[in-house]
């Protein structure tokens, strides 16, 4: 693989949902009139969570949002290694690479790279789109 | 149709009733993912068949364990029916191991806070609740259902596979027209 002269960020979210109480808030014990629609309330303000950004000691921009509501932890690993730097007589490269880091690793082969990931509850994703190359895992926090 | 593939489908319990998630669990040991018994022998070493899928389908009056695999070309459905054979003896007469009945434990746990995830949709909490509702009469299940999966224990594994998956089943040849040789021959293995 070409050598990734530069990389692009590295975000690391905190995954849950914003729950809207709301369906919750108006189910009560009380007879509900069915024959009319319900009436829905003021469409809540939009409250977008912040994005808090370091730069690591090697150079890695570091992105994390905080999101708390479901103890899953979402981690992206975001390179500039996509489509778009296959060299001209190796196109494909990238999109191969990217599917090739799960059929081994390391000292690791392809099923202890799926075993290992499947053991955390972990879905580990390895692709390439024309911009860039990311490897994520969507795990339980506390398999982190 | 262009490849073989085999279809096993046997008699199991209803959805929620005592042995499901246990059945769950067997689906899970057998083709969950690369690193199953069913998928590194077919799929990765012998290199027999593309792809191999297991699970529980329990319903509301009754339910099926259903399993399926697609051969390779070139490769017929009693190489593949000799080994899912072996397989299924294997864990009946071994039982899992203890690593892998965590595995589908912490898979299934990710999954049930990966259904929290999102309010609506396939998969999301509203379709969660509805389930609940209509399967065991109340939306409020969540931690029970997520109990069942914690309390299957390897015994419990290997004791469900020798009642349910047993020698009376159904099995499916699904070939490409005019090569009838390449379904499961009768009485095969």
């Amino acid at each position: 693989m070409k050598a990734v002269r530069r990389l692009d960020g590295w975000t690391v979210s905190a995954a849950a949902l914003l729950l809207t109480a709301y369906a919750a808030n108006r189910l009560t014990a009380q007879a509900v009139d069915r024959t009319k629609p319900p009436q829905l309330p003021p469409a809540p303000a939009l409250k977008l969570p912040v994005v808090q950004t370091a730069t690591l000691g090697n150079g890695l921009t570091l992105a994390v949002v905080e999101m708390h509501k479901v103890p899953v932890v979402d981690v992206e690993v975001m390179l500039d290694a996509g489509a778009a730097r296959d060299p001209a007589d190796a196109p494909g490269l990238a999109t191969f690479t990217a599917a090739m880091l799960q059929q081994g690793a390391g000292t690791r082969g392809a099923l202890e790279v799926a075993d290992e990931a499947a053991f955390l509850g972990a879905e580990l994703n390895t692709t390439a789109s024309f911009d860039g190359a990311v490897a994520s895992v969507h795990v339980p926090k506390r398999r982190l | 149709v262009q490849v073989p593939r085999v279809y096993h489908a046997w008699h199991t319990v209803k959805a929620f009733a005592e042995d499901d998630a246990t059945l769950d669990v067997v689906a899970n040991v057998l083709a969950g993912g690369r690193s199953s018994r069913l998928y590194r022998r077919l799929v990765y070493d012998l290199q027999i068949a593309t792809d191999v899928v297991a699970f529980q389908d329990g319903g509301r009056i009754d339910g099926k364990f259903e399993l399926w695999a697609t051969a390779r070309p070139g490769h017929d459905l009693t190489e593949l029916e000799r080994v899912i054979d072996e397989e299924v003896n294997k864990l009946a007469e071994e039982g899992p191991t203890a690593r892998e009945v965590e595995r589908a434990q912490n898979g299934f746990e990710a999954q049930f806070l990966s259904r929290l995830e999102r309010v609506g949709g396939f998969g999301g909490k509203a379709d969660q609740l509805n389930l609940y509702n209509y399967f065991v009469g109340t939306p409020d299940y969540f931690q029970k259902d997520l109990d069942r999966y914690r309390r299957v224990t390897r015994t419990g594994v290997q004791q469900a596979v020798r009642t349910y998956l047993a020698p009376h089943r159904v099995v499916l040849s699904v070939v490409p027209q005019g090569k009838p040789e390449l379904a499961v021959k009768e009485g095969a293995p």
